[in-house]
């Protein structure tokens, strides 16, 4: 694959906490047009190189480059990120919300997410700050997935939604799924996503464990992502 | 990208804020209008006294809070929560501190013209209408018309142009506090305010360092030219007003660059 090809490049990439190592030494190269699932458990690096992704975190070594640029301006404008936190500003009602994301992102589809909030039953003149914990997650994923970007990374968006809500992302990012662009999902829950992955990156203490399709995992182990998954990290 | 950054960060601000103004403005009318003679009289002063009161508290609520705002909205808007989304936009790092700089800087300007205007409706009174006292002020004004210069456009453009970049020194100087204060990974609020006291410190030490230094290179001699005797004083007067000016400038610029750099190559929101 050519280096214009390749959406994401990690080389040596190294993140200390002081002297706690939460990423070291990774080196991984993402195509387009891949479901890619990260996973790992807690304390394994996903949200460390996630963050790193998106400059929100200096590396202390190696380099990220996505699309060829460093963690930036540039780069913000082709990644859709969904962190693992709440970063709503409370006085917002979902339409100010929805209007932002438009006004600054010039791949966002208005007419995609107030079709989402309809689904999900969410009006647009609810005040966000009264708003439940899974409903304020579904507003983020909606404005993060109405987005037309290359590179979609999501720490854990379906950690604290229901299963009918959970069943309806994971619809959502397969619509979403085209050749120009990646989606990157972090999560525990491997179970359920397992179905709509085609790549696995597998981290374990900061340490790329394995990184391959789900295909050559199945042929080669003979076993389900989640069951290899479970034998890995096995405590 | 800045147009509409600051749209949402005065958006942000005046939630907050624009209540508390016109609660301002309404306590000074009430507190005038229950002042007023015939008033008092039916009201035996009561009322004016607790509306007073709530005036004061509106008026130092005013001043606090929007201190308070301009210190949460940059430390919440970029290096907390708020971050995660603000610093994700496809906006440059010098787009966010110019956003929220200029936000602030209008905050402070808004409401200290709504605090003067309030102590206008306060103390205003019909008897300022006295066909006398108007005339009086007429004459005044005719008066100062008369002995106008144009220095006097130029002293107030320097006033101006010297209070606009104290204003914004005196925030970026909590920004590049609170900046440096978030390099640590523990205890970032009590080290952002000794960071505010220690770079106070260093730039007077600094200050002092050039005045020594004038001194010994025998360059104290052209304070004479603030001297009325050897300059016309008006040149006096627009010199110091310069020599401030650099003063507050060169601090302007030194912590927009401590705040541009952490928040472009050391950023670390954990």
């Amino acid at each position: 694959m050519s280096e214009h090809q390749n959406l994401m490049v990690c080389t040596g990439l190294t993140k200390l906490f002081g002297k706690k190592q939460a990423l070291t030494g990774l080196n991984l190269t993402l195509g387009p047009g891949k479901i890619v699932g990260l996973l790992g458990p807690n304390g394994s690096g996903k949200t460390t190189f996630l963050k790193l992704a998106n400059g929100l975190l200096q590396p202390s070594g190696g380099s990220i480059l996505i699309g060829g640029h460093a963690p930036g301006c540039e780069t913000h404008s082709i990644v859709a990120y969904l962190p693992d936190r709440m970063y709503l500003n409370d006085w917002m009602r979902i339409r100010d919300l929805v209007d932002f994301f438009a006004d600054f992102y010039a791949d966002f589809d208005l007419a995609k997410a107030m079709e989402m909030l309809q689904t999900l039953h969410l009006s647009p003149s609810d005040c966000l700050k009264t708003l439940s914990k899974g409903t304020k997650e579904k507003v983020q994923l909606i404005v993060t997935m109405a987005r037309r970007a290359q590179l979609y990374l999501l720490d854990e968006p379906i950690g604290g939604v229901d299963p009918a809500a959970r069943d309806y992302i994971l619809s959502t990012i397969l619509q979403n799924y085209s050749e120009n662009s990646t989606v990157v999902i972090s999560t525990h829950l491997i179970a359920d996503i397992e179905r709509v992955l085609d790549e696995v990156i597998f981290l374990k203490e900061g340490e790329l464990k394995l990184f391959d399709t789900v295909d050559n995992i199945r042929e080669r182990e003979g076993k389900s992502v989640d069951q290899l998954f479970r034998e890995v990290f096995a405590c | 990208m800045l147009r509409k950054l600051m749209k949402y960060e005065l958006r942000s601000y005046f939630q907050t804020l624009l209540p508390l103004y016109i609660a301002l403005l309404a306590a000074a009318l009430l507190s005038n209008l229950f002042s007023n003679r015939m008033l008092a009289l039916v009201m035996q002063g009561t009322p004016a006294n607790l509306i007073g009161i709530i005036y004061f508290g509106l008026m130092v609520a005013v001043c606090t809070i929007s201190m308070l705002m301009i210190i949460l909205r940059f430390y919440k808007g970029l290096l907390s929560e708020e971050g995660y989304l603000m610093l994700t936009l496809p906006v440059k790092p010098w787009q966010h501190i110019a956003s929220k700089l200029i936000c602030s800087v209008i905050v402070l300007v808004l409401g200290g013209i709504v605090a003067i205007i309030s102590f206008v409706v306060l103390i205003f009174s019909l008897d300022f209408m006295d066909p006398v006292i108007l005339k009086r002020c007429l004459e005044l004004i005719v008066n100062v018309s008369q002995n106008f210069s144009i220095h006097w456009v130029f002293y107030f453009v320097e006033l101006m142009v010297l209070m606009f970049i104290a204003i914004g020194k005196q925030v970026l100087k909590a920004y590049a506090a609170i900046s440096v204060g978030h390099l640590f990974s523990r205890h970032r609020i009590i080290l952002s305010f000794l960071s505010y006291v220690v770079m106070g410190g260093i730039m007077l030490w600094l200050w002092g360092l050039i005045g020594n230094l004038i001194n010994l290179l025998h360059l104290d001699h052209l304070i004479l030219l603030l001297d009325p005797e050897t300059k016309p004083q008006t040149w006096a007067y627009h010199l110091a007003f310069l020599l401030l000016i650099f003063w507050q400038g060169v601090e302007f610029i030194l912590y927009y660059l401590v705040t541009h750099r952490i928040l472009s190559k050391h950023l670390n929101l954990e």
